[in-house]
């Protein structure tokens, strides 16, 4: 169970700051006419496409003690970022970005700028305008952005087996752990714990495409 | 709530926009004596809607925009009033609502804002008509409706100058004349400076107190002429004669009808009379009306037979062929202007010239406001 507590852990501070991250950079690439958007784009669909460790492997260079991570910790007196929690969630982070900022950028490209136009025209700053009318109409947006990202971060394996190997309480995961279980023949472990994380994440699809059938009322 | 009539509204504007595919030169010092119409009209895709965005400051521009002495735009200065700052307010096409929002929340978003207090609110809601839509949500509303909430929207942000983009564009016929009477009356009651966008001659002839005419030329597009509408009526109509618009502008006078008459108006023009429909809303007077080209017809003797009411005798002061087989020719009415669109094919089988006095058989006159 400390396993099922971590990930949720995990998933749960990778969504947050997944959302506070895609925010500005989807606004950015639904309305930006920079002409190597589409490389940035690309970048952030990477972990799409990519085998978790290629991924994986370049993360472990960059957080581990050659790395800038490396070099982040020694400021806490430790020499890696890589095996402990904060690396894993860096990593998460990065997995799962694409998750969050495409359903982001697709929402800000359906309202497009003209509700936020009007708001300027009756003395609404940029700020005032995004908080009170962008983000209302994104709101099914950030419904779908949100539990992509936590869904994902849920079923992560690669990644974390390369960056945080499997440590009990600070790096290992659920996933993590059912491999562990069936490497150990401990089938009615493995059990439970896939079938929590199957009903996890069945519940968080269904919410997903709940809410994307509503997006209909968007913008009118 | 009026403010001081004899108040004068400026704006100067002075600024060039560069797009993809056309450039605008803005100059002109566009001023309100008393509260008024201005209408910015011209083809579609003449840059109409860029320079009234460029006056919001929704759109970005090279030069100079002043309002009321109070800079706006000094692109040399580096000063750029962002949008939110400038005393003015929007009416968009298709209303733009927020549909998040129910009515009473959009005007209130505009509300908490401005400095509007409650008398204000009273007044905004009665002068519209707003109190039924209310509670109702953005989605319930008509075309027209929505229309009717945007601008109780704008004047709640109690700017000094409001500016109307195409406001009527999307709308059906009967919305259009259901909106209009309330823009006229808002600008009054409100003595509220209007600058108006629109490629519509009916929305220019029944709205515009001045207007503003915008002419593109190998993708240069500038303000070619701006005045009061009564002294530029010629160009305004000669803008339209190559479109499905063309129609000419008649001024009479609206007189008392006879019994005998069943319902219909009669209009004193110099030495004529034009009958019209009974438009029970309009008071004897001095009247504009408007008359398609399409609609009149012209014959060489005087047809006692036709149900056509009127056939009056004009003279023809041009005849131009234009390329879809049609001519548009011009005929001088009672010392005015009126144009007929005849297909070119008439015109040399009735061997149809300058200088002929002809018999002119008007279909259908529409009243436009009285002057």
């Amino acid at each position: 169970m400390e396993a099922l507590f971590l990930t949720l852990k995990l998933a749960f501070f990778s969504t947050l700051i997944l959302i506070l991250l895609a925010t500005p950079l989807a606004w950015w690439l639904a309305h930006s006419q920079f002409k190597g958007k589409a490389l940035v784009e690309a970048l952030v669909a990477l972990p799409l496409v990519l085998p978790p460790t290629v991924l994986g492997f370049y993360l472990l260079i960059f957080l581990g003690p050659q790395g800038p991570g490396g070099w982040l910790a020694s400021f806490w007196g430790g020499n890696t970022l890589a095996f402990s929690f904060s690396g894993l969630l860096i990593g998460s982070v990065i997995y799962s970005l694409p998750f969050v900022v495409q359903p982001l950028q697709n929402g800000f490209q359906l309202i497009g700028v003209k509700p936020l136009e009007v708001a300027y025209t009756l003395k609404a700053s940029f700020w005032d305008g995004f908080k009170n009318v962008i983000l209302p109409l994104a709101k099914p947006a950030y419904i779908s952005a949100a539990t992509l990202g936590f869904a994902h971060t849920l079923g992560e394996f690669g990644v974390v087996l390369m960056i945080g190997g499997n440590i009990p309480g600070e790096t290992q995961v659920v996933s993590i752990a059912i491999f562990e279980n069936v490497e150990a023949m401990e089938y009615s472990q493995a059990h439970l714990l896939s079938a929590l994380l199957l009903i996890i994440s069945f519940t968080l699809l269904s919410i997903i495409y709940k809410t994307r059938k509503q997006q209909g009322a968007g913008l009118l | 709530m009026k403010m001081d009539k004899s108040k004068q509204t400026s704006l100067e504007i002075d600024f060039s926009i560069e797009k993809k595919h056309f450039r605008l030169k803005a100059q002109a010092l566009i001023k309100w004596q008393k509260p008024g119409i201005h209408v910015i009209f011209g083809k579609s895709g003449c840059g109409k809607s860029h320079l009234l965005r460029a006056i919001a400051g929704l759109e970005k521009a090279q030069g100079t925009i002043n309002f009321q002495e109070v800079s706006w735009l000094n692109s040399q200065q580096g000063t750029h009033k962002p949008c939110h700052q400038r005393d003015v307010s929007m009416v968009f096409q298709e209303g733009q609502l927020f549909s998040h929002l129910n009515v009473i929340e959009n005007l209130q978003f505009s509300f908490k804002r401005s400095h509007a207090n409650q008398q204000d609110w009273q007044h905004c809601i009665q002068a519209l008509n707003l109190q039924p839509l209310l509670n109702k949500s953005v989605s319930q509303l008509s075309g027209g409706e929505k229309q009717r909430v945007a601008l109780g929207r704008s004047l709640l942000s109690k700017p000094a100058l409001l500016l109307m983009d195409e406001p009527l564009a999307s709308l059906d016929w009967a919305s259009k004349q259901e909106i209009m009477p309330y823009i006229q009356h808002i600008c009054q009651e409100w003595s509220l400076p209007i600058l108006y966008v629109t490629h519509s001659l009916d929305e220019v002839m029944q709205l515009a107190d001045n207007v503003i005419m915008l002419e593109k030329k190998d993708n240069q597009s500038h303000i070619e002429k701006m005045g009061p509408l009564l002294e530029l009526l010629q160009d305004v109509q000669h803008g339209f004669n190559q479109s499905a618009q063309a129609g000419s502008i008649i001024n009479g006078t609206l007189i008392e009808s006879p019994n005998e008459f069943h319902n219909l108006d009669r209009i004193q023009l110099k030495q004529n009379i034009l009958f019209t429909n009974k438009n029970s809303g309009i008071k004897k007077g001095p009247i504009r009306l408007r008359i398609q080209a399409s609609d009149v017809s012209l014959c060489l003797s005087q047809p006692s037979d036709s149900s056509i009411l009127n056939i009056l005798p004009v003279s023809i002061l041009d005849i131009s062929p234009q390329d879809n087989g049609q001519s548009l020719v011009q005929l001088d009415l009672d010392g005015q202007y009126l144009l007929s669109r005849i297909s070119t094919h008439s015109v040399e089988r009735l061997n149809l010239h300058t200088g002929q006095s002809v018999f002119a058989q008007i279909k259908a006159v529409a009243l436009q406001r009285p002057v």
